[in-house]
């Protein structure tokens, strides 16, 4: 073969060759900045975002659902009129649980002014729900005090739930379940009456007797009846360090229908100001620990022996806290079986930036607060906050309530401020506060729906239609529809309630379980650890006792299981102590497991 | 000459055919030339005007103070006295007492000891010798800070409070009352770390203002009363109201600077930070910035780090800055005021 004669190089010859080697190095260049910088994936993600963003549409329904009753509050002794706007700033509560046994979660809505009446809200399975508290005899209960929260418990294990009203400056009512849609008030022979001004309560079984106990949280001592004052000296008398609350009571159920306060026995007759009480088993030994909630200062931490007596392990636990404890509620955020805890406090920039607590539990008998690093510190002032796996995803999210007056155009953080800071003012008295008048404090917040994206959480309250501005009060997240997606019932101060309902953009798997107790078991089964594992992880949750302010959610268990089409199996840890093992249940759909009995 | 010459227009040069190299463009290079030296020109001369508008430093509007103050007025008398060194191996010193004595001819040898005690780690002892160098001439500012900030630094802020609050009773003077309230500024460290603890610190804060409210009613030019309320009120969150009253006290600060600058310069640069702070952290950035570059116009140069520090945050962040990280709710305040008599 010949060669081919090389041609001469020229100008020509020289651009053609530069610009074929200008695109092969531009090309590559280019690959190389997409492998390195994976712009592609990014590009491609950020698609599935815009089409997946908002994760959760709500929607309030409750004018169609027939709940949209406002809730009135109370109008307190003249003098604290100074105040009085900061005094009737809670009695908003909404509780969940299914009082007929007819399958359907039911709700228990208050109203706390002189006699105005709380509802009774039955589900009637079409969406709809009919108030029955007149006809049921729970609707008068603002005779005399106000109702400040209520929680449902079987306490006396017949398989039907009770009810405990909380009241301000009255005593406390136990309802009893007469099993035909009504409830007959055994107040006085159950000896439940506390006259404490509390404002929360739960159900628990402390002492593992298959009994559930009553441990309530109080705010006002109980000798200042809030209607008819002797003394204007009734408030905190810190801002940080308050330890001059009513003390709080733990009634022991004897089992035979009658209680007894064994609070100061056994040393949880904490006397800071408790505005919510939750319990879970915090330290994994199958007992359920008290967490206190308290406003103005350190929030508590009571360890379970499991011999029916309790350890104050606070300084342990957690670290100095000066903060305005709201709420507390419990998930197992990663899966370490060790429930973590969602604190609610106060946040106004500018005043008052404390934040919410984001208490990881590690597992030692000690908690780390997460909150800043997993961004949902900021939940304004917070009231009831919950954790709630919207979508089914196995993924909590966070939803925070929060306002606290939203009333005029003026500002009375500046002069809450300036007494709060000035030495020497007795702020326990309430003649020393400046008058609040028509002033807002913290008024008109949005309220927060955290949901987690990679190693943080995001705000999108708004954007998914949780767009009220009322002074958000007890969160109660409950699936009315039994369509396994939680719905909520926002109970608001002085306003409508809200029911939202949850239209996520993505359908997932998940698995429901109503839970009965047995033996030494409590009925309602509360503090029982269910695990599953599924998608090669396990997910942990417990039957909770009422926790979260002014709200009980609903009692079943819901685990989203993503797009898990199976279980791999099923542990139960029950109240008593036993073990059940599941090998596996059908999905998306509840199941009725009762201790010691075959699943059917 | 001309019937013979050829116009250079007309006649081209001989070209040389092998010669095919463009010629010379001597037009566009002068253009390229033109062009360049004139960015030049434009860029310099906008350097230039951005220095000058950007470092323009305005007079500062500062209160008009008495003519001829003198350093008693301005609340450092003693200032030589507070210059003295310390007698160097104090426990070694055949005059120090075997037990701490309030005896004024002992009080430095008393104060070298202290430290030297508390260096070795004898700290009950140490506090002692400190405590009785400062009873011993209760005036003297040089002998209370040593007490105070060795307290301070070992957590005890109750003994300082309660020692000073006593001492302050008991010798009523200016000097005993602003190391009270100097006490209330570091008992703010003992509060629970913010965002816990805000009220506590805040409660604190405005003891201590209320202190120093009663010696500056009296000695209106005492520069240290005059610092230290003005740091107090920078310290509150602004919506708290209380920056106007820190920025009167912090240009008398600046403006006493005059008399005090003949003591040293050590303090020119801290007075003007905190003025500058005040106008950051209200927003006002322009402001905030012609009081630190009026600070550098007055500082040595060897004094100018933290006024150049505050130079160099970006605009945009010095608001943010001023009130989460250099002042504000637990930035604690260093109440060292050996600041305004230290030698060099």
């Amino acid at each position: 073969m010949m060669k081919q004669p090389r041609q001469p190089w020229n100008r020509r010859r020289f651009l053609i060759h530069a610009a074929q080697a200008s695109t092969g190095v531009g090309v590559f260049g280019a690959l190389l900045v997409v492998r390195q910088t994976g712009i592609l994936n990014a590009l491609d993600q950020g698609t599935q975002a815009k089409t997946t963003y908002p994760m959760f549409q709500l929607r309030d329904i409750s004018q169609k659902a027939g709940v949209h009753v406002t809730h009135n509050k109370v109008k307190l002794d003249p003098k604290l009129d100074n105040i009085m706007p900061w005094m009737a700033s809670v009695g908003a509560a909404a509780c969940a649980a299914d009082y007929n046994n007819d399958g359907l979660v039911d709700v228990f809505v208050s109203s706390s002014e002189r006699n105005t009446p709380c509802h009774l809200f039955h589900n009637n399975g079409d969406g709809t729900f009919t108030d029955v508290a007149e006809q049921a005899g729970v609707a008068n209960l603002n005779a005399e005090g106000g109702v400040m929260d209520a929680v449902w418990g079987d306490f006396d294990n017949d398989g039907w739930p009770d009810l405990y009203i909380v009241k301000w400056s009255a005593p406390n009512l136990l309802f009893h379940n007469n099993h035909d849609g009504t409830f007959t008030d055994v107040t006085a022979s159950s000896g439940t009456g506390d006259i404490g001004n509390g404002n929360a309560a739960i159900w628990f079984d402390y002492n593992g007797d298959g009994f559930l106990d009553l441990y309530i949280g109080n705010y006002f001592r109980p000798e200042d009846n809030l209607w008819d004052l002797k003394t204007t000296v009734i408030m905190h008398n810190d801002f940080e360090n308050a330890r001059n609350a009513g003390p709080n009571v733990l009634f022991r159920n004897n089992g035979d229908g009658t209680f007894t306060n064994v609070a100061h026995e056994l040393g949880v007759d904490d006397t800071g100001w408790t505005l919510d009480v939750g319990a879970c088993d915090l330290f994994n030994t199958g007992h359920m620990d008290l967490y206190l909630a308290n406003d103005f200062g350190q929030d508590m931490i009571y360890k379970n022996n499991g011999d029916g007596t309790f350890t104050n392990v606070t300084e342990k636990a957690l670290p100095i806290d000066t903060r305005k404890g709201m709420n507390v509620d419990f998930a197992d955020l990663d899966g370490d079986g060790y429930p973590d805890i969602y604190v609610a406090n106060v946040t106004q920039p500018g005043y008052l930036v404390e934040g919410n607590f984001l208490w990881h539990n590690n597992g030692d008998g000690t908690f780390t607060d997460k909150a800043i690093g997993l961004n949902v510190i900021n939940g304004g002032w917070g009231w009831g906050a919950k954790f709630i796996d919207l979508d089914n995803d196995g993924e909590m999210e966070i939803v925070a309530l929060n306002g606290f007056v939203s009333a005029g155009q003026g500002d009375y953080w500046y002069y809450l401020g300036t007494m709060a800071t000035t030495p020497g003012i007795v702020v326990a008295d309430s003649r020393n506060w400046p008058a609040i008048g028509d002033m807002s404090i913290s008024g008109y917040q949005p309220s927060r729906l955290f949901v987690k994206q990679g190693e943080q959480y995001i705000e999108i309250a708004v954007d998914a239609g949780m767009t009220d501005l009322y002074d958000g009060r007890g969160l109660c997240i409950a699936d009315f529809d039994n369509d396994g997606l939680p719905e909520m019932f926002v109970a608001n101060q002085g306003a409508p309630l809200l029911l939202y309902k949850n239209y996520p953009q993505k359908r997932n798997h998940w698995l429901g379980l109503e839970l009965i107790g047995t033996g030494k078991s409590n009925r309602n089964a509360i503090g029982t650890r269910v695990t599953i594992q599924a998608n090669k992880r396990s997910y942990v949750k417990w039957v909770d006792p009422g926790s979260g302010f002014a709200s009980q959610s609903d009692r079943r268990l819901i685990f989203g299981l993503g797009s898990a089409t199976t279980v791999e199996g099923i542990e139960i840890l029950w109240p008593d102590g036993k073990k059940q093992q599941i090998a596996s249940l059908a999905l998306d759909r509840y199941h009725t497991l009762t201790e010691g009995e075959p699943i059917a | 000459m001309s019937s013979t010459s050829v116009p250079e227009t007309l006649t081209p040069p001989p070209t040389d055919p092998e010669n095919k190299s463009v010629p010379k463009r001597k037009r566009p290079r002068r253009r390229l030339v033109l062009i360049i030296l004139g960015l030049v020109v434009v860029i310099a001369g906008s350097m230039i005007a951005y220095v000058l508008l950007t470092t323009q430093v305005t007079p500062l509007q500062l209160p008009k103070l008495p003519a001829n103050l003198t350093a008693e007025q301005i609340g450092l008398g003693q200032w030589q006295e507070y210059q003295q060194a310390l007698p160097a191996d104090p426990l070694n010193n055949a005059s120090l007492p075997a037990t701490p004595q309030a005896t004024p001819g002992i009080a430095l040898l008393e104060d070298a000891a202290g430290q030297a005690l508390i260096a070795q780690g004898n700290l009950t002892r140490g506090l002692a010798y400190l405590q009785a160098s400062v009873l011993a001439d209760p005036d003297n500012m040089r002998y209370s800070n040593d007490y105070r900030l060795a307290l301070r630094d070992h957590k005890l802020y109750q003994d300082e409070e309660t020692f000073f609050s006593a001492l302050s009773k008991k010798m009523q003077t200016a000097n005993t009352t602003i190391e009270y309230a100097l006490s209330y500024v570091d008992m703010m460290r003992s509060c629970p770390t913010p965002p816990d603890g805000l009220v506590c610190q805040a409660q604190d804060s405005y003891s201590s203002i209320s202190i120093l409210d009663g010696v500056l009613q009296k000695n209106p030019y005492n520069i240290i009363a005059r610092y230290a309320r003005g740091l107090n009120g920078l310290y509150w969150p602004t919506l708290m109201r209380h920056l106007p009253a820190a920025q009167q006290d912090l240009q008398y600060a600046v403006a006493l600077t005059n008399v005090q600058r003949n003591i040293n310069t050590a303090f020119l640069p801290d007075a003007y930070v905190a003025l500058g702070d005040v106008f950051g952290k209200n927003g006002d950035v322009k402001a905030a910035r012609n009081v630190w570059l009026n600070g550098l116009h007055v500082t040595p140069t060897q004094d100018q780090a933290l006024l150049n520090q505050r130079l160099s945050i970006p605009q945009d962040q010095i608001d943010s800055q001023e009130s989460n990280q250099l002042r504000g709710l637990g930035v604690y305040v260093d109440t060292d005021v050996a600041v305004f008599w230290k030698k060099g």
